[in-house]
C-alpha cells in the first residue's frame, strides 16, 4: 500500500513526439506485433488508409507511462482502455490521467489520449490501492 | 524488455536501474504494465503460466 498526498483533482498530461515510421518499426520489433498495417505503407494503402496507423498497444503503453506516474505501478490494481479512433503516422498524441475519486484506500482515475487535431483515440479508467497520508499528529 | 522500454520512450530510472527500482520499493526491475501483452504474442506459453500461476514479474527471465 502506497502512501500518497495526492489531491483528488490531480491531473497529469504527457505530450509525446509525433509518431514516425521508425517508431512504429521499433515498436513492432520490440512487441512482436508486425501487422503490416502498422509498418508497410503499401499494405496500409491496400487496406484503405492513406499511410500506416499506430499500434493501439503503443498508445496504451504511452498512457501506461502516465498511469504509473500518477501513482507507482505497485499501487495499480487494474486499468482498461477502449480504442475509439485510429492514430495515423505523423499524429502527435497527448495522454491524460485525472483522478476522479479517492474513497478510502481506492483511487480511480480517468485516462485518455488525444491527437494534435483534438481527436480522442482511446479512453478508459485506472484503479489504484493508495493509502491517504493521515494527519501526522494522529496515532 | 530494454527494446520495449526504448520503443515506448520509457526513461524513468526505476524501470532501467535495479538500485533505483529497489529504492522505489520494488523487489527487482518492474516491467511496464503493457509488456505482458507483447509476451502473449511472442511467448504465449510463458504468458499463460505467468497468469495462471501468478508468477511475479521480476521472477520471469527477460
Amino acid at each position: 500500500v502506497i502512501r500518497s498526498a495526492v489531491r483528488s483533482d490531480q491531473e497529469l498530461a504527457l505530450t509525446l513526439p509525433a509518431i514516425t515510421h521508425e517508431r512504429l518499426i521499433a515498436y513492432a520489433d520490440a512487441s512482436g506485433d508486425r501487422n503490416p498495417l502498422h509498418i508497410d505503407p503499401t499494405a496500409a494503402r491496400a487496406a484503405g488508409e492513406p499511410d500506416v496507423i499506430a499500434h493501439g498497444m503503443l498508445l496504451m503503453a504511452y498512457v501506461g507511462r502516465l498511469v504509473t506516474e500518477l501513482f507507482p505501478q505497485s499501487a495499480l490494481s487494474s486499468w482498461h482502455l477502449r480504442f475509439v479512433a485510429k492514430t495515423p503516422v505523423g499524429a502527435q498524441p497527448t495522454c491524460h490521467a485525472r483522478i476522479i475519486d479517492h474513497i478510502g484506500d481506492l483511487a480511480r482515475a480517468e485516462i485518455w489520449a488525444e491527437l494534435d487535431d483534438g481527436a480522442v483515440v482511446t479512453r478508459g479508467e485506472a484503479v489504484y490501492t493508495v493509502r491517504r497520508v493521515r494527519n501526522l499528529d494522529e496515532h | 524488455v530494454t527494446a520495449f522500454l526504448n520503443a515506448i520512450g520509457e526513461q524513468r530510472a526505476e524501470y532501467r536501474d535495479r538500485a533505483a527500482a529497489e529504492a522505489a520499493s520494488y523487489r527487482g526491475l518492474p516491467v511496464p504494465p503493457t509488456y505482458l501483452f507483447t509476451l502473449e504474442l511472442e511467448r504465449p506459453v510463458i504468458a499463460y503460466l505467468v497468469n495462471v500461476l501468478a508468477i511475479r514479474w521480476e521472477a520471469v527471465p527477460a
